[in-house]
């Protein structure tokens, strides 16, 4: 596993001479095992030149096992734990070091509360990473909200989200696939996206470079091909789509390929049904849901949402008269073209990485819905720059009614002119807050202990059941208002 | 080449601009839409650029023949099945930025198809630029002369830009802009950016899909 060797590369930074001589052992024997396990090729042959084969690329990886591990030990300072650069745009490595200060030893101490609730369950650690959890409570609910330990995340993701149901359901299948693929069996446009997209997936992790030292491409870039390539041939109706990178990318730096591809089946399959697919009608409906949401939860933003939609933002067919009940369902906001990412790729790339992790805790823990609520909680939380936007553009409104003067035709078209830019102003300030404002979320316990684990918030209370009604809703309103807006076609 | 990217100090009246144009760029994935946008916002570029997932949306404000305006720069996916969530894009857009990437044939062949995408969901009034990128490249196989004849075909300005070696980025943007306040000041597009006057009249179904504003 990844993890191990850049565990031991965090610990290295401890400034005590017998602690680094110790942590020095321990990460030359963890760091072989982890980056063997990597680097294992799982090409198949016959039965001698299997033996030879092993037997070569054991000397050659132990080789570049010393390179990597090198590597890492050399510029431990600029990346995080699991590879990723710790600067980036929107946060500086100060912003950084100063926030995994004390994150960090709030990781620390949920740890050890997780080892004793372990220990009280009788459950086995299983040298530091456990294979299966207490049945599910408010208490087991709690600590994964608090966050599951970094090094138990990859076998936590797999049992919580029934991976290995999924796995012994299907044995062999994932080998099948490989094969498939060997011989041709993924199409020419997936075999495309999928080369042109695995290098940008995650440019800024080390894992996913390719460094002077190594002859081929990483293992992780890869598993991550295998991976899209074989998913590409088992699910045609999705094929595959650009953000599934993000997803298995991501799993990857957890778990091994096989687990990954699993895992990758049950998001598209039962998190996020539909989203993928070639019309992403999925995606569509997920975002009108998220719209009814916004409606119910934070009637702050609807009332702008309805505003400026109402006033057409660009559409010609909103000259004919207000949104009827469900136009905005099909027709979704313009909003939506920012959260729409936010599902697609699980939140990757949109927050800081380890809020994401804490988000991905709790979406193989309870499902689906907490996508909404993390969604939700977001624009809640960028709330305050949403009103400042909001109170800018009534005073530019108040400014144009004061130089708009008499009532004559001019006038008053000058000032429809100036409703509309302010309205214009206040759409495009307002996008650019939800787009960014996630990017500095730096630390995860901003939503998680704001937002999403008080009782009082309302959208708290979001089930499951909630939300797949929400679906079923949203796809029959969208199927309702295409068949009515078939005739109209015909007659043109 | 420095002295074009000129960013306004604020003005008096509280307003640090005097109109807002909204741009998109579209195009298959990989062509460097993401590449062309971060170069000319942030002066900045990176060969590993992550995937572009939905939308991404930038701001610049820039001086144009003595008037304050900011660009909204408008990124998309390029993957195919991207354009169903992203026609809400093309609502009030003034100007659209068709790339394509001279070493791959594909990519150039299909602005065919996204013109016509662009005729299904924009404003008519909205203004074109066809734009070949990675001009840098030794691997070229599109040549200026087949991009400037499909221009011509199209109707459109055409440039070739590097967004590697930061070659004719600035004039992309500043082209667009220039013409898209020809065409405000001349009425043809509404100031304000959402085209609504001028989509009453135009949008009654004539599916007439060429356009003559070739320069």
């Amino acid at each position: 596993m990844i993890m191990s060797s850049t565990m031991s590369t965090e610990a290295a930074l401890v400034p005590n001479e017998s602690v680094f001589d110790t942590v020095s052992s321990f990460n030359e024997d963890d760091a072989n095992y982890s980056v063997l396990d990597l680097y294992d090729d799982d090409d198949e042959g016959d039965d001698s030149s299997t033996v030879e084969r092993k037997e070569i690329l054991t000397t050659r990886e132990l080789e570049k096992a010393k390179a990597f591990t090198s590597l890492i030990m050399a510029d431990p300072e600029n990346f995080d734990r699991y590879g990723f650069s710790k600067k980036g745009y929107f946060i500086s490595q100060e912003e950084y070091d100063k926030w995994w200060t004390e994150y960090n030893r709030y990781t620390e101490r949920r740890k050890k509360k997780w080892e004793n609730f372990l220990l009280k369950n009788k459950i086995e650690l299983h040298n530091d990473n456990p294979l299966v959890y207490p049945a599910r409570t408010d208490e087991l609910s709690k600590f994964v909200r608090k966050g599951i330990p970094a090094e138990w995340r990859g076998n936590a993701w797999w049992y919580f989200a029934g991976g290995q149901r999924q796995l012994d359901a299907n044995v062999g299948v994932y080998d099948r696939l490989k094969s498939d693929c060997r011989e041709g069996a993924v199409s020419g446009k997936d075999m495309e996206a999928i080369e042109r997209d695995l290098y940008r997936t995650f440019p800024d992790n080390i894992h996913f470079h390719k460094e002077s030292f190594q002859n081929g491409e990483p293992a992780i870039i890869r598993s991550l091909r295998r991976v899209l390539m074989a998913f590409s041939v088992y699910d045609k109706t999705i094929g595959y789509c650009q953000s599934m990178n993000f997803l298995v990318g991501l799993l990857l730096l957890f778990m091994e390929e096989e687990k990954a591809f699993w895992m990758l089946v049950i998001i598209t399959g039962k998190y996020l049904p539909g989203v993928y697919e070639s019309d992403l009608e999925g995606a569509n409906v997920d975002q009108g849901v998220l719209v009814l949401c916004i409606k119910e939860y934070l009637p702050e933003i609807w009332s702008h949402i309805e505003s400026s939609y109402m006033n057409g933002n660009g559409s010609t067919d909103q000259i004919s008269g207000p949104a009827s009940g469900e136009e905005y369902l099909c027709r979704l906001p313009t909003l939506t073209l920012c959260t729409a990412s936010w599902f697609m790729s699980c939140f990757v790339g949109v927050v800081p990485i380890e809020t994401t992790l804490r988000i991905w805790d709790c979406l193989f823990y309870e499902e689906s819905h907490f996508l909404f609520k993390v969604a939700l909680g977001i624009l809640k939380l960028s709330e305050s720059e949403f009103l400042e936007s909001k109170s800018q553009k009534l005073f530019r409104q108040y400014s144009s009614y004061t130089f708009g003067g008499s009532n004559d035709s001019d006038s008053t078209f000058k000032r429809l002119k100036n409703k509309i830019k302010t309205q214009e102003e206040a759409d495009m300030e307002i996008l650019q807050v939800i787009q960014n404002f996630p990017k500095r979320l730096l630390n995860p316990n901003d939503i998680f202990e704001k937002v999403l684990m008080k009782k009082k918030v309302a959208l708290n209370g979001i089930t499951q059941e909630k939300i797949d009604r929400g679906r079923e809703y949203v796809a029959m309103a969208r199927n309702r208002q295409r068949a009515s807006s078939r005739p109209k076609e015909r007659r043109k | 080449m420095s002295g074009l990217r000129t960013v306004s100090a604020s003005s008096g009246n509280g307003k640090s601009y005097d109109s807002i144009m909204k741009i998109l760029l579209i195009g298959d994935s990989g062509v460097g839409k993401s590449c062309l946008l971060v170069r000319f916002v942030e002066d900045k570029f990176n060969p590993s650029f992550i995937t572009t997932i939905g939308i991404d949306f930038k701001i610049k404000t820039v001086d144009i023949n003595g008037k304050k305006v900011k660009l909204q720069l408008w990124d998309t996916a390029g993957q195919e099945r991207f354009r169903t969530i992203t026609t809400a894009y093309y609502r009030g857009a003034m100007g659209i930025i068709l790339v394509y990437d001279v070493t791959d044939e594909r990519t150039f062949t299909n602005i065919k198809q996204w013109f016509k995408t662009v005729n299904e969901h924009a404003n008519d009034e909205a203004q074109l630029l066809l734009v070949g990128n990675k001009s840098d490249m030794e691997t070229r196989v599109v040549t200026a002369d087949q991009g400037e004849a499909l221009a011509k075909e199209l109707g459109i300005p055409f440039i070739e830009s590097s967004a590697k070696n930061d070659d004719n980025v600035n004039e992309i943007f500043f082209t667009l802009a220039k013409l898209i306040q020809e065409k405000i000041d001349s009425n043809k597009l509404v100031g304000v950016g959402n085209g609504k006057e001028g989509n009453i009249s135009i949008n009654s179904g004539s599916g007439n899909s060429s356009k003559s504003n070739c320069c």
